[in-house]
């Protein structure tokens, strides 16, 4: 009898004993808290997670947590960048950004005689200040980059809403802007008089705080080969400028000597262009909300050549917050006015 | 009738789960698709595990069979509410997730291995968010990584980059 269970009894005993071995090595990764929870993860998820994390602040600290940490931020292709301060002029430093803030916050002074905002910051500072091409250098794979700047760059008067959206290649290649009075705000007389000079002023300085904010961004497309999308934006939500893949392809191609010209002004050339302008002295929106003045362009460089139901589309697109959505639609409904103008 | 299938977690338990609950799942699907499915799906997933991401794919079925119930009328005001019931959802399944990390990892790997785009974004999320602003000994402590550079080499990355650093 003995002779004829012992070979079962063996099976039997070398099988409980493998499952054993098996939970025994699958301990730490259940049991023990000391387990370093990225060990278990490879590199293509990792990526995932910092993809998500996008931060370019958050992505750096991440680099001093571990080696491997260290040699997979570098690859990141979405990315974040918020620029957290914009050095007033005054400053001793020899920034890229300040030099291209100082020339873009002189030439709006003196197309537009407007004042313009500038974040003054304490002049004792000590850090080290880097441009955002600088701080981007050290990521080889960007594909989607969103850069922010702390704030607009308009100076408008108390209840005035300017709002845009530009995209551009190698220059402009069109703009969306709509403004408006708050019809509840202070000093709610309708400027009548004042109507086309200030409409015309809302769009001339939405061009050039567009076209300022293209030349900061030449020299990261041209150093970021591989990017599909590129998007600044600002704190306030008063202007974007978007660059697609083919715009980054034509940036580039622009000859260093035609983008160096731009240094003295600052920005990159408005070239000539078309606008399609409509206005209502008094809009009273869907949701309830009553504005003045309110203003829709449509700019587009005059080589397009697109038609009314393009541009309204390309209106309709602009503006993700409802308010100007609204605003967006009822002002299609009204009568266009197109309007020209040369290369600045 | 619903058709169901039984699956087998890494650890020898059975789930059965609906067909249309599990077919999220792209690499179940093909399972069923390529008709490799007969009998139990052993899958290299813990019962622990398997059971959250279960409980992630219904929670995702219940909202899209609502939807194509809905009728037009009064559609707005419920999308709000049932958005509302998503989000209170979410945050109770995020906040599980983080007090115990070992799961939150184990689903992770398990959505990729599944091929759940959308529970895989929603952790890589849930875990970006974790490390949003956190100082490198905070993430350290966190995760339980150890920290392998020499004093010098981190004081060069921390130099190098010097604003980022700066609370």
């Amino acid at each position: 009898m003995h002779t004829l269970l012992s070979p079962r009894l063996f099976i039997t005993s070398f099988i409980s004993f493998k499952i054993r071995a098996e939970t025994k090595r699958s301990l730490p990764v259940y049991g023990n808290a000391k387990m370093d929870c990225f060990d278990r993860l490879p590199d293509p998820l990792i990526h995932l997670i910092f993809n998500s994390v996008s931060d370019v602040k958050t992505l750096i600290r991440c680099r001093s947590v571990s080696k491997r940490f260290n040699s997979l931020v570098p690859q990141t292709e979405t990315l974040s960048l918020k620029v957290d301060r914009v050095i007033s002029p005054e400053s001793d430093s020899d920034s890229l950004l300040l030099s291209f803030l100082k020339v873009f916050l002189r030439s709006i002074h003196d197309l537009l005689t407007l004042t313009t905002t500038i974040k003054s910051v304490s002049q004792t500072t000590t850090l080290t200040q880097n441009s955002p091409a600088q701080i981007l250098t050290q990521f080889h794979r960007v594909r989607n980059l969103q850069i922010e700047l702390p704030g607009g760059d308009l100076k408008l008067d108390k209840g005035v809403t300017v709002k845009w959206r530009a995209d551009f290649g190698k220059s402009l290649n069109s703009c969306v802007i709509i403004g408006f009075k708050s019809a509840n705000g202070e000093g709610g007389e309708v400027d009548i008089a004042g109507g086309l000079k200030t409409r015309v002023m809302w769009t001339i300085s939405a061009l050039i705080a567009a076209s300022a904010r293209h030349f900061m961004l030449e020299e990261v497309v041209r150093e970021h080969e591989e990017m599909e999308s590129l998007v600044l934006v600002d704190k306030e939500g008063e202007g974007t400028v978007v660059m697609d893949k083919e715009g980054m392809r034509q940036c580039r191609m622009k000859e260093a000597n035609v983008s160096d010209q731009g240094w003295g002004r600052g920005r990159t050339m408005v070239p000539s262009v078309r606008m399609r302008m409509r206005h209502e002295a008094r809009l009273m929106l869907p949701s309830g909300v009553c504005v003045e003045g309110a203003t829709l362009v449509v700019v587009r460089a005059s080589a397009a050549g697109k038609d009314d139901v393009e541009d309204a589309e390309l209106a309709l697109g602009a503006f993700g917050n409802e308010i100007y959505r609204q605003a967006v639609t009822e002002l299609l409904k009204s009568r266009s006015y197109m309007l020209e103008m040369n290369s600045f | 009738m619903a058709i169901m299938y039984a699956l087998k977690s890494s650890d020898n338990e059975i789930f059965e789960v609906e067909q249309k609950v599990i077919e999220q799942s792209e690499t179940i699907k093909k399972m069923i698709e390529d008709g490799a499915a007969t009998g139990e799906i052993p899958l290299q997933v813990s019962s622990k595990t398997l059971a959250k991401v279960l409980e992630w794919c219904k929670q995702r079925q219940h909202k899209t069979v609502e939807n194509e119930n809905d009728d037009n009328k009064g559609k707005r005001k419920k999308e709000r509410d049932e958005d509302d019931d998503i989000k209170e959802w979410e945050n109770k399944f995020s906040d599980e997730l983080k007090a115990d990390k070992d799961v939150l990892f184990d689903l992770l790997l398990a959505s990729n291995y599944l091929d759940l785009p959308a529970l895989l974004s929603f952790l890589c999320q849930l875990v970006a968010d974790m490390v949003a602003g956190k100082m490198p000994e905070e993430i350290r402590r966190m995760f339980n990584i150890e920290n392998d550079f020499t004093p010098e080499e981190e004081k060069a990355i921390t130099a190098e980059h010097g604003w980022a650093f700066q609370p």
